[in-house]
C-alpha cells in the first residue's frame, strides 16, 4: 500500500504544499497590510475564502464522481467522491467557524444572516447529509449508489439555495454590512489573497491523495474480508 | 403510463381500505398547528405575520411523517421484487409513488387550511386561487424530493430520521420561497411578487423533476 | 508519519511568528479623562488616580485596576496610559472605566470604553488561525492513524489467508 505515496508526483505535491505554505505564512503575516477599517483581524479573510474555494471545488468533485460512478459504475469515482466530501467538510466546517470569528469584532455579531453565511450553512447541512447517509447505509456498493445520487441532488440544489436566499434577503434587507470582499483591495493584499488561494488549493489536493490511498486501503481490506468470508 | 395508473391505483385502493397514512397526517397536521400556536403569547398580533412559516411548517412535517412510509410496504413485504419483475420502466415506480404522494398530501391540504384559517384568523376566501396554486407548486416540490430520498431512507438502517435529514437542507429553497409566496398572497403584495417566488418553486420543480428522473432508477436496482 | 510531523513543525513555527505580532501591538491605551469635584469645578494640580475596568456597569468584580500618583491635572484634563504601571492583559471588546481619587471629591461613575486600537482583534485572528491549522492538523492524524489500523488489519487477514 505504502509504495503507492512514493510516486514521484505524489512527492512533488508534498513539497510544494509544504512550501507554498510557508510562504503563504509569510505573505498573510508579513507581506499583506493591515486593513485600515478592521485591522489585523482582516487577515482572517486570507484564510477564510480560499477555505470556502476549497469546500466549493470539493463539493464539486463530489457530484464528478458521483455522475462518473452512476455512469460507468467504477469503484474509483465512488472513491473520489467520498474523499472530496469528506475533507469538503472539513473545509466547510472551518468556513463556519472563522467567519464568526472574523464577523464578531467587525460587525460586532457573531451570526448574520447574509445570504453567503445562509447558502454555506445550508451546503454544510447537505454534506453532513451526505456523510451520515454513507454510514448509514448497509452494503458498499449500495451506499456508493445512494450517496451518488445525494450528491447529484444536493450539488444541483445548491444554486438555487443560493437564488432563493439572494431573494429573501432582498426582501428583508439587512443591516448594511461593511466592505464587500475584493471590493478595492490593495495590490498586495490581492497577491496575499490569489496566493492563499493557490495554497489551499494544493493543500486540498493533497488531503485528497492522502485520503483516497486510505479509502483504497480500506476497500482493499473489506474485499479481502469477503473472499475470506466464502 | 399505464404501467403509472395501475401502481397508482393498488396503493389508492390500499390506502382506501385502511386510511392510515391520510389520517395520520391529518392528526399530526392539526396537532402541529395547535402546538405551535402555544409557542406564542395569547393574543400576540406576531402569530397572523408567522403564519405561512407556521402553515408549510406542519405541511413539511406531516408529509415527511407519510412519505416515510411510500416505500415500506414495498420493501418489508417483498412487493418491490414483485415491481422490479414486471415489465415496467422502473421510472414508473417513481412517478406512481410521486402522485400518490401529491395526492395523498393535497387531500390532507384541503382539510389542514380551513381549519388553520380558523385557527389563525386569517381571511383565504378571497385568494384561494392564489393560494392553491402555490400549494400545487411547493407541494409537487417537497413530494418529488421527499419521494426520491424515501426510496433512499427506507434502505438506511435509521430509516424515519434519514428522511429528514435529506429532505430538509435540500427543501431549503421550497420553504422559503412558499413562505414567502404564501406571505405575500395573504397581505396582497400582488402578483408581481407572487410570480417572482413562484418562478423559483417552478424551476426548482421542473428541475428536480429531470434529476430524479435520471437518478431514481439507480436507487432500487438491487 | 513524517509528513505529519512536518506538517506539525509548521505549525508550531507559524504560531511562533503570530506570537511576537500578538505581543508587539503593545496593550498600552491611551485615557484622556476629566476631573471636577462635586459641583463641576474643575480640578488643577496633582492628583492619584486609581482606575478601575469592570466588564458591567454595575459588577463589582474588578478585571484590572492601577494607580497612577501624582498625575498632572490642567483645567479638569489629564491623560494617563493604562497599562503602564500593571500590564493591561485585556482582551474584552468593551468595558466599563471607573476613576477614584482621594484628592478631590468626585461624583461616581463609569465610563463604557471600546477596544482601543486593534488590539483586542488580534485575538480573533489568532482564534481564528489557531482552529483552521489545527483542524487541518488533526484531520491529517486522523487519516494517518486511520491508514495504520487498516494496513494492521490487511496484514492479519493476508496471515488468515495464508493459513488457510
Amino acid at each position: 500500500m505504502d509504495n503507492k505515496s512514493s510516486s514521484p508526483w505524489v512527492r512533488i505535491l508534498v513539497v510544494a504544499t509544504l512550501i507554498t505554505m510557508l510562504v503563504d505564512l509569510y505573505l498573510i503575516f508579513e507581506f499583506a497590510p493591515t486593513e485600515r477599517a478592521m485591522g489585523h483581524v482582516q487577515r482572517i479573510f486570507y484564510f477564510h475564502v480560499p477555505s470556502a474555494w476549497v469546500a466549493f471545488l470539493a463539493f464539486f468533485i463530489v457530484f464528478i464522481g458521483s455522475v462518473g460512478y452512476l455512469w460507468k459504475r467504477d469503484r474509483k469515482y465512488d472513491m473520489i467522491a467520498h474523499s472530496a466530501a469528506e475533507i469538503g467538510v472539513l473545509f466547510a466546517t472551518l468556513v463556519m467557524i472563522t467567519g464568526p470569528i472574523w464577523g464578531r469584532p467587525v460587525w460586532n455579531t457573531w451570526w448574520e444572516w447574509s445570504p453567503r453565511l445562509t447558502l454555506f450553512l445550508v451546503l454544510w447541512f447537505i454534506y453532513i447529509a451526505y456523510m451520515m447517509l454513507r454510514s448509514f447505509v448497509e452494503g458498499e456498493e449500495r451506499s456508493a449508489r445512494f450517496a451518488a445520487v445525494f450528491g447529484i441532488v444536493g450539488f444541483v440544489d445548491v444554486p438555487i439555495v443560493h437564488l432563493s436566499i439572494r431573494l429573501w434577503r432582498d426582501i428583508h434587507p439587512s443591516p448594511v454590512i461593511a466592505g464587500g470582499d475584493g471590493s478595492g483591495l490593495h495590490p498586495d493584499m490581492k497577491i496575499t489573497f490569489f496566493f492563499s488561494l493557490f495554497t489551499f488549493t494544493l493543500l486540498f489536493f493533497w488531503l485528497l491523495v492522502q485520503r483516497l490511498r486510505l479509502e483504497k486501503s480500506t476497500v482493499a481490506t473489506s474485499e479481502l474480508k469477503k473472499q475470506i468470508a466464502y | 403510463m399505464s404501467a403509472v395508473f395501475v401502481i397508482l391505483w393498488k396503493d389508492l385502493l390500499s390506502e382506501f381500505r385502511t386510511k392510515e397514512m391520510v389520517l395520520s397526517m391529518l392528526v399530526f397536521s392539526l396537532m402541529v398547528a395547535v402546538i405551535f400556536n402555544f409557542s406564542f403569547p395569547p393574543g400576540s398580533e406576531f402569530i397572523q405575520q408567522a403564519a405561512p412559516g407556521i402553515l408549510w411548517m406542519t405541511l413539511v412535517f406531516a408529509s415527511l411523517l407519510g412519505m416515510n412510509r411510500s416505500f415500506v410496504y414495498e420493501v418489508d413485504k417483498g412487493c418491490m421484487q414483485g415491481l422490479m419483475l414486471a415489465p415496467v420502466n422502473r421510472t414508473a415506480i417513481y412517478l406512481s409513488k410521486l402522485l400518490v404522494n401529491f395526492i395523498f398530501i393535497t387531500i390532507v391540504e384541503l382539510v389542514v387550511l380551513p381549519l388553520f384559517s380558523v385557527f389563525f384568523k386569517l381571511e383565504v376566501l378571497h385568494v384561494a386561487g392564489q393560494l392553491a396554486l402555490i400549494m400545487f407548486l411547493g407541494t409537487l416540490g417537497f413530494t418529488i424530493i421527499g419521494t426520491l430520498f424515501s426510496a433512499i431512507s427506507v434502505n438506511t438502517k435509521t430509516r424515519e430520521v434519514m428522511l429528514p435529514i435529506l429532505h430538509f437542507p435540500v427543501s431549503i429553497p421550497i420553504i422559503i420561497c412558499s413562505v414567502q409566496a404564501t406571505t405575500a398572497v395573504l397581505q396582497e403584495q400582488g402578483w408581481q411578487v407572487l410570480w417572482g417566488w413562484c418562478k423559483l418553486i417552478v424551476v426548482f420543480d421542473i428541475i428536480f423533476l429531470i434529476v430524479a428522473y435520471f437518478t431514481f432508477e439507480f436507487i432500487i436496482e438491487e | 508519519m513524517r509528513k505529519t510531523l512536518l506538517l506539525f513543525a509548521i505549525l508550531l513555527v507559524s504560531i511562533i511568528v503570530v506570537a511576537p505580532l500578538a505581543a508587539q501591538t503593545a496593550r498600552l491605551v491611551h485615557y484622556q479623562g476629566t476631573l471636577a469635584d462635586a459641583d463641576g469645578n474643575k480640578f488643577t494640580g496633582a492628583a492619584d488616580l486609581q482606575i478601575t475596568l469592570y466588564n458591567s456597569p454595575r459588577s463589582d468584580k474588578p478585571l484590572w485596576s492601577e494607580t497612577h500618583t501624582a498625575v498632572d491635572v490642567r483645567d479638569g484634563e489629564y491623560s494617563v496610559l493604562l497599562g503602564s504601571v500593571t500590564p493591561l492583559k485585556l482582551s474584552f471588546y468593551e468595558y466599563f472605566l471607573e476613576v477614584k481619587t482621594d484628592t478631590v471629591e468626585t461624583t461616581p461613575g463609569r465610563k463604557m470604553i471600546v477596544g482601543s486600537g486593534y488590539n483586542y482583534r488580534l485575538w480573533f485572528l489568532f482564534a481564528a488561525y489557531t482552529i483552521v491549522w489545527l483542524a487541518i492538523f488533526l484531520y491529517v492524524v486522523s487519516i494517518s492513524r486511520r491508514q495504520k489500523k487498516v494496513i494492521s488489519d490487511l496484514e492479519l487477514l493476508a496471515e488468515a489467508t495464508q493459513e488457510k
